[in-house]
């Protein structure tokens, strides 16, 4: 399937955004979902859709598997409610399950095909030649052409702000690795974008 | 993962400095506005759970009226026949056709060995999910709790209803079908709470 183009659209302003609302913000919403109102469910929705679906859809490159993992996790919080303990933010909470979900789906045999078909194009993009004048690439774009393991790092930790044991742990890899996924990621992004001093 | 901070810090200070490309991921928005309402159908599938109990006590409620509207109009009818026999034993004595269908709907019931084994058989069942119905029922508030055992009495009451109905008229279909299906709503509340406690695809610490 070819990959669509993630539509840069805010839900609230430019980044960096705040990190998540404070428990404090969300508690009461979320004593009453997990009682069953599914209207403060709707509330924290609309609050956190934008999160969840940014994270989604830069780990998916599709609007479609992304609007498909955000529905999943809102559902399967919904369903986990009882069991938030609030150790961390709800946001936070919201882009484990995100995470999860975008595995899942993506450890199907068809998006398997995909990774392989979208892995093979990023790897053969040609660097820009040094007398190239035309613009770079929009940065969006040029991450959404990144192999899978290197652009999941690269949203985690660098757009999102995680680090690398939580992204490894996430993404159910070694930190080791996670921090290969990044340097790769950088490298590809500075060459595509004709940004060499990144490598430096 | 702990929470996310105001700015991305790890790309900062685990890995290279930063630098032009850094700055630039660090303004990409993470907030990204699907291109349609995606609420409708998660509300859809919430309202399905949600229904699904609703229905589950609707029908446990609808049960037991019908089991008790059963058990009446069954007193009714056998208290005409019994009225019918005692005139017609006045009337004559030789009328051995009417003892014979009065003694065999009171004082027989063919159906009891096969709804004894079926019964034995869902108790069964039951002893061997109860308790981890219990320790799953652990893990909600207590509130949910308390509604959730609620809901299960109602059901269980359902049956009871049902069950005294069939002592009354064990060949009757719908009362055999109506306890079966409260035997297949207790399983099915069972399985909802363990669903509740154990979405799929979430495996992080909660």
């Amino acid at each position: 399937m070819p990959h669509e183009s993630v539509a840069v659209t805010s839900t609230r302003g430019s980044a960096p955004g705040p990190a998540g609302f404070a428990l404090g913000r969300d508690a009461s919403l979320l004593r009453a979902a997990a009682r069953g109102d599914v209207a403060a469910f709707e509330a924290l929705y609309r609050e956190h859709v934008g999160g969840v679906y940014g994270l989604c859809l830069r780990l998916t490159r599709q609007r479609e598997a992304a609007e498909d993992c955000t529905q999943e996790t809102f559902v399967a919080a919904w369903r986990s409610l009882g069991d938030f303990a609030g150790r961390s933010s709800l946001s936070t909470w919201l882009h484990r399950i995100a995470v999860n979900q975008v595995l899942s789906r993506q450890a199907g045999l068809a998006a398997r095909l995909e990774r392989l078909v979208s892995d093979t194009a990023a790897e053969q993009m040609p660097e820009r030649p040094a007398n190239d004048l035309t613009p770079p690439l929009d940065l969006e774009r040029a991450v959404e052409q990144l192999p899978d393991g290197a652009r999941h790092v690269l949203v985690l930790v660098g757009i999102y702000g995680y680090s690398h044991d939580e992204a490894a742990e996430a993404l159910g890899i070694a930190t080791g690795t996670c921090r290969a996924h990044l340097f790769r990621a950088r490298r590809l992004l500075g060459e595509h974008m004709g940004l060499a001093e990144e490598l430096s | 993962m702990r929470d996310k901070p105001e700015t991305p810090r790890s790309s900062e200070t685990e890995t290279a400095p930063s630098g032009a490309l850094e700055r630039r991921l660090a303004r990409l928005p993470r907030e990204l506005a699907p291109a349609r309402d995606l609420w409708p159908e998660i509300e859809a599938r919430l309202d399905g759970r949600r229904t699904r109990w609703r229905i589950g006590l609707g029908l446990a409620a609808g049960i037991a009226a019908v089991a008790i509207l059963g058990v009446i109009g069954l007193q009714l009818s056998q208290r005409a026949p019994r009225e019918v026999t005692t005139l017609a034993h006045a009337s004559t004595s030789t009328n051995t056709a009417e003892h014979a269908i009065t003694d065999g709907r009171t004082n027989t019931d063919p159906y009891a060995a096969t709804r004894a084994a079926r019964e034995a058989a869902y108790l069964r069942t039951q002893a061997a999910v109860e308790q981890s119905y219990e320790q799953e029922l652990a893990h909600l508030p207590k509130a949910t709790q308390v509604r959730l055992r609620q809901d299960l009495a109602i059901i269980r009451n359902a049956r009871a209803d049902i069950r005294r109905a069939l002592d009354a008229a064990p060949e009757n279909p719908l009362l055999q079908q109506l306890f079966a299906d409260t035997w297949q709503q207790e399983m099915d509340f069972y399985s909802s709470i363990a669903s509740t406690n154990n979405p799929a695809g979430v495996r992080w610490p909660m």
